[in-house]
């Protein structure tokens, strides 16, 4: 191959160049040349067959060629994709085309939020069955055994023995019997009353429970801080929390938890019935007939337990107003609630 | 419970305090107010006074007006009156402006009435709510002064604030006007005015009267009673009957509405027996005998059975022990002679006699939660000096008291330092140990640590330092203890792996697209029996469950998904993918129930496709693939392992549409397009698929080790195509087994990227296009070696699987 068979081809490339209509073909053209199998490679090849002295102007020119390809290419490949774009113009209007992301159910939600704001505080999640014995829900947790709450009006019993829990707290139970303070878990699971179900009653619903037992001091002070930084993590930072005196058979002194109201800020609304307080969960200090059932030696361990139900913190964070819409998996309602 | 403020107030000075406080006060002592009623009318307030017509003069623009000049007592009022009885002279109920009138609710304004200005109404008895009277004005006597407020007239009495309470388990002592009262005399520092209990008694010793006999002295530590004779059984007085009414209890007659009188003021339950029923005038206090029955006072025959106490006399029981009196020792009108009892009944035994015969009453309800256990006597001298004065009762001397009380009496000691470390404060031994006295506890040693404390009867739920612990928190007030984050840094050593995995696998299913649905663990058996009737051995049956409709625990996820679908359809929503993760419950072969967790998913109608490709009708085939690609997209983000698909039969799903789901070998549940007869119960014509699993092996790798990543291919791959005719009933898998048994390991791909059905193919085929992909990881293949590859697996597509290969 000569010089002058050089530069012909090379014009004869730029030609193509020139001459192709539209990306595919100059593709094409791009393959014929530069290709793995193109020209341009096969004569680089062949460079060994030419006289050694005719090879730095051949080189030369070789480089030439490839460079004015490559900028004729690229600038016909930006003018054809130009091209396109005067056709019509993109309907930005247009729906996207995507598989939307599913939603999750509001129970679930502020279970997996709670888990979160709770890791922050050092605890875990902690797991057990629906299915549950009386020791476990009732007994262990001191519960007297002339209590209401026992009842078959009250309790789903499959047993004499076996029930479905009516709270998250035999986790506790479960926890504290496998294993030695410290213990920093929240239990969330669903939970079983015999209650018919209308707009704020549901006979099965979730609960979280907490627990937290040291062989440090636990204080009042220290369960009443805790809730309050839950409180503000999940309802906003202007979210304060009361205790007002209470009874539950596991816990002494128990209390009941308000949080601000969130509506109004405490000032007094229809949602808070002017008192500027929501009535969340029960808490109080571990009553020490607890830690004699697993186990624990009351004069050395001490701790803080609370609990609250999951779809009225839902309810109240998404403001809805029945809690059967929570069951109904309406597509509808689901995907409001973002 | 219900507790009127002027009964209250007979007991511990609250009259300075307003409801709202006192409310606020109970609240925050532990007894929460649920409820503030009014009983009766507001008294009119100062806007409502009796005003004196000077003159009344027709109205110069009206028929029926008049002109009045109405004198208040210190100042004259022009207003205007349409009252056919307005006349000079008279006297009547004249609403001021600002005055809100009762009947309608609305306040009086200045106004002009066909031009005439008006500075004030005057009322008919209707619109003052005190009768249906709107004739005309309500005239009233004509001594009373001009400027007397209305209320000071006519009207009722001062309507009465109750307040409803609900007393925690752990407080019967707070059951009681008098247990209230106690508690505000701890919060406010005002002494507890106790009522008299005082009585004269008749020369006859009560032993000559009566005879009791306690057998059972467990269930029964104490019985008093005392005998009256000559009681005039009348109307009740009214304060009495007003108050039975306020706290919701019906008046009787005297003697039975002062044993509920005294019930509601102390907490002590008393029964009153006809003495002259009692045979032999003996009372044994026993455990029923078996096959004994009793007419209780709600005319309902009882079977008694021996766990159940008893008041009987020599014959027969005249009452249940702390629930119900017999109808055959009943206080009738003009009952004269009375057996009074006051008793202490064990709380247990009581709970279960009045579970047993289904029975709940004021007595039971203060047994059970325990009643003060060194009331009984006064209690019974109450009841007694009220029949006396109100009924005239000759009281019998002396009382008959079986006393067998042991054990009620104990200390709880308290270290100053623990107390302030639970609670979170700091405060001094004086102040705990004062806090402690004002409810009653009495310090029986102290020192600069510590103190113990002797228990009062009524507190007897305060039995160790934890519950002290709680009454000092109370006393002092919860909002004094002061926020701090727990200062020691303490992480949880516990895994909580599985909360994590539960939540990757719920990521992972929004992530496809599918929302998260729950249902009710319940349902009814006709719900289950739509989708699957086969294994009903392995329900769970609720024994007491609460309706027909929750009667069964769900052994399957997919039924409730599958009406949440179909319901979703019903309401026109044309597309949609939901998934549940929840617990199902099994009965085992022994019959004892167990738990699983299970994850369900189901679609219905063009789900997965964009919108603007929905209008294509969607056939079972595709629904079912789309949701078999969902579950091998959750498989895989989950690192489940190896899935299969086998052929099954499901009575819901439509036939050839039911397909076992396989997990490295072992079945883990099913998938299938519902039926159409199922579906057309929501009118669906779009198909509705569902899939239920397992869920612990789906996530029985979440969390382990991840395997070790190989490099990305570095050489080029090499695609070819092949597309034939096959029998339609030759399937994806003998194609891939087929192609696989001679392809040379360079075979890195194979993918189906075309299907389908023709009348130019002919019936019973169909068309299948696949790309295979050939790439080593060494070197670049040569087109002769791919080629010669490629041919020997058309050969053997050919041979073995007899298709017809299409060229081009």
């Amino acid at each position: 191959m000569t010089l002058q068979e050089l530069e012909s081809q090379q014009a004869q490339s730029l030609q193509e160049v020139a001459a192709a209509n539209g990306a595919a073909e100059l593709e094409q053209v791009r393959i014929k040349y530069l290709g793995r199998n193109g020209l341009l490679p096969a004569i680089v090849k062949q460079m060994k067959d030419v006289p050694k002295e005719d090879r730095p102007a051949f080189g030369k020119q070789t480089q030439a060629w490839r460079a004015a390809l490559e900028q004729a290419l690229a600038e016909k490949f930006a003018a054809a994709g130009g091209a396109q774009a005067q056709g019509p113009a993109f309907d930005c209007s247009l729906p996207g085309r995507w598989t939307r992301r599913g939603v999750q159910s509001p129970i679930s939600r502020v279970i997996e939020e709670t888990a979160a704001i709770f890791a922050r505080l050092g605890f875990s999640v902690a797991d057990g069955p629906d299915l549950e014995t009386r020791f476990n829900n009732f007994t262990a947790l001191n519960t007297p055994k002339h209590h209401p709450s026992m009842d078959a009006s009250d309790t789903l019993w499959l047993n004499d023995d076996l029930l479905l829990r009516t709270q998250t707290s035999p986790v506790q139970i479960r926890t504290m019997l496998a294993n030695q303070p410290p213990v920093r878990v929240i239990c969330p699971g669903r939970t079983y009353r015999r209650d018919t179900t209308d707009a704020t009653h549901s006979a099965n619903f979730h609960q979280i429970e907490g627990l937290y037992v040291d062989t440090k001091p636990v204080s009042l002070a220290d369960l009443k801080s805790t809730l309050a930084y839950f409180a503000r993590q999940m309802m906003g930072s202007n979210i304060g929390v009361r205790f007002r005196p209470h009874f539950f058979p596991f816990t002494e002194p128990s209390v009941e938890v308000d949080f601000t109201c969130h509506v109004c800020g405490g000032k007094g609304c229809r949602v808070c019935k002017q008192s500027g307080w929501i009535e969340i969960a029960g808490a109080g200090m571990v009553d020490p007939r607890v830690f004699g059932f697993v186990g624990y030696d009351p004069a050395k361990v001490n701790g803080f337990a609370f609990g609250f139900g999951v779809e009225r913190i839902a309810m109240i964070k998404y403001g809805i107003p029945d809690i059967r819409w929570l069951y109904e998996n309406d597509v509808r309602f689901l995907e409001q609630v973002k | 419970m219900k507790l009127p403020i002027s009964w209250l107030n007979e007991f511990v000075d609250v009259s300075d305090l307003s409801v709202q406080e006192l409310s606020d006060r109970l609240t925050f002592s532990g007894v929460e107010v649920e409820g503030i009623e009014t009983v009766g009318q507001e008294p009119l307030d100062d806007n409502f006074v009796v005003g004196e017509v000077l003159t009344c003069d027709p109205h110069p623009d009206s028929d029926h007006l008049h002109v009045c000049k109405v004198s208040t007592g210190s100042e004259v009022l022009q207003i205007v009156c349409g009252a056919p009885n307005c006349a000079a002279g008279v006297k009547a109920p004249l609403a001021k402006i600002g005055a809100v009138v009762p009947d309608g609710g609305f306040k009086i304004k200045k106004g002009k009435l066909r031009g005439v200005e008006s500075f004030g109404m005057l009322c008919s008895a209707r619109e003052l709510k005190l009768s249906g009277d709107h004739n005309g004005i309500m005239i009233l006597p004509a001594d009373i002064p001009a400027g007397t407020p209305v209320r000071d007239v006519v009207g009722g009495e001062k309507p009465q604030t109750v307040l409803d309470l609900e007393v925690t388990w752990n407080r019967p002592d707070c059951l009681s006007i008098v247990g209230i009262a106690r508690e505000f005399s701890a919060i406010l520092g005002r002494p507890l005015k106790m009522p008299a209990v005082d009585f004269e008694e008749s020369d006859r010793d009560v032993n000559t009267f009566a005879k009791v006999v306690v057998e059972n002295p467990e269930h029964c530590p104490r019985y008093i009673a005392r005998v009256m004779t000559g009681v005039k059984d009348g109307e009740s007085p009214k304060f009495m009957r007003e108050r039975l009414e306020l706290c919701g209890v019906r008046s009787i007659s005297l003697t039975v509405d002062v044993t509920n009188y005294v019930m509601l003021e102390c907490g002590q339950p008393l029964h009153a027996f006809d003495y002259r029923t009692l045979a032999d005038r003996t009372i044994v206090v026993r455990d029923a005998r078996e096959g004994e029955t009793i007419r209780t006072l709600d005319g309902v025959d009882r079977k008694l059975d021996p766990s159940m106490l008893v008041i009987a006399d020599a014959e027969k029981p005249s009452a249940v022990a702390g629930v119900m009196g017999g109808e055959g020792s009943e206080i009738e009108p003009g009952t004269e002679h009375v057996l009074l009892e006051s008793a202490l009944f064990e709380p247990v035994s009581t709970k279960f006699t009045a579970g047993k015969l289904g029975l709940a009453t004021e007595a039971s309800y203060r047994y059970i939660r325990g009643v003060d256990t060194d009331l009984a006597d006064w209690a019974s001298r109450r009841a007694v000096s009220l029949l006396q004065r109100y009924g005239g009762a000759v009281v019998a001397k002396g009382a008959i008291d079986v006393d067998n009380r042991h054990g009620y009496e104990h200390t709880v000691a308290i270290d100053f330092r623990r107390v302030n470390n639970a609670i979170g404060v700091d405060l001094s031994g004086d102040r705990q140990v004062a806090i402690l006295e004002s409810i009653g506890l009495k310090t029986v040693r102290r020192d600069d640590s510590g103190a113990e404390f002797a228990i009062p009867s009524w507190r007897l739920d305060l039995t160790l330092e934890a519950d002290l612990v709680e009454e000092i928190a109370r006393l002092n007030g919860l909002d004094n203890i002061p926020e701090k984050l727990p200062g020691v840094a303490a992480v949880s050593p516990l895994s909580d792996a599985p909360f994590y995995a539960r939540k990757k696998c719920r990521d992972a299913m929004l992530g496809l697209g599918f929302s998260e649905a729950m249902h009710y663990s319940f349902l009814s058996k006709q719900e289950l029996d739509v989708f699957d009737r086969r294994q009903p051995e392995r329900r769970v049956v609720l024994p007491n469950p609460v309706s027909a409709e929750y009667g069964l625990l769900r052994d399957s996820l997919a039924p409730q998904l599958m009406g949440s679908l179909g319901r979703n359809a019903a309401h026109q929503v044309e597309s949609a993918g939901l998934f549940e993760m929840g617990r199902v419950f099994l009965m085992t072969p022994k019959g004892e129930p167990v738990e699983e967790e299970h994850l369900s998913i189901g679609l219905m109608g063009p789900f997965g496709r964009s919108a603007i490709d929905r209008q294509r009708a969607v056939s079972n085939e595709e629904a079912l693939l789309w949701l078999k690609g969902a579950i091998e997209a959750l498989a895989e983000t989950l690192r489940s392992g190896r899935l299969s698909f086998a052929a099954i039969e499901h009575p819901a799903m439509e036939p050839g549409f039911a397909v076992e789901i396989q997990l490295n070998g072992r079945a883990i549940g099913f998938m299938g397009a519902v039926s159409g007869k199922i579906r057309h119960s929501w009118r669906m014509t779009s198909p509705m698929v569902l899939a239920e699993m397992k869920l612990p092996p789906l996530l029985s790798n979440v969390g382990g080790k991840a395997g070790a990543v190989k490099p990305p291919p570095q050489y080029p791959a090499v695609r070819r195509d092949i597309a034939f005719i096959a029998d339609a009933g030759l399937t994806h898998a003998e194609v891939v087994k087929a192609i696989q048994k001679v392809a040379p390991s360079t075979l890195t791909g194979i993918e189906l990227f075309d299907i389908f059905q023709s009348k130019e193919i002919g019936k019973g085929k169909r068309s299948l296009a696949y790309a295979l992909v050939f790439r080593s990881a060494e070197r670049t293949l040569t087109d002769q070696e791919v080629n010669e590859a490629f041919t020997k697996i058309i050969q053997n597509l050919k041979d073995v699987l007899k298709v017809e290969v299409r060229e081009g």
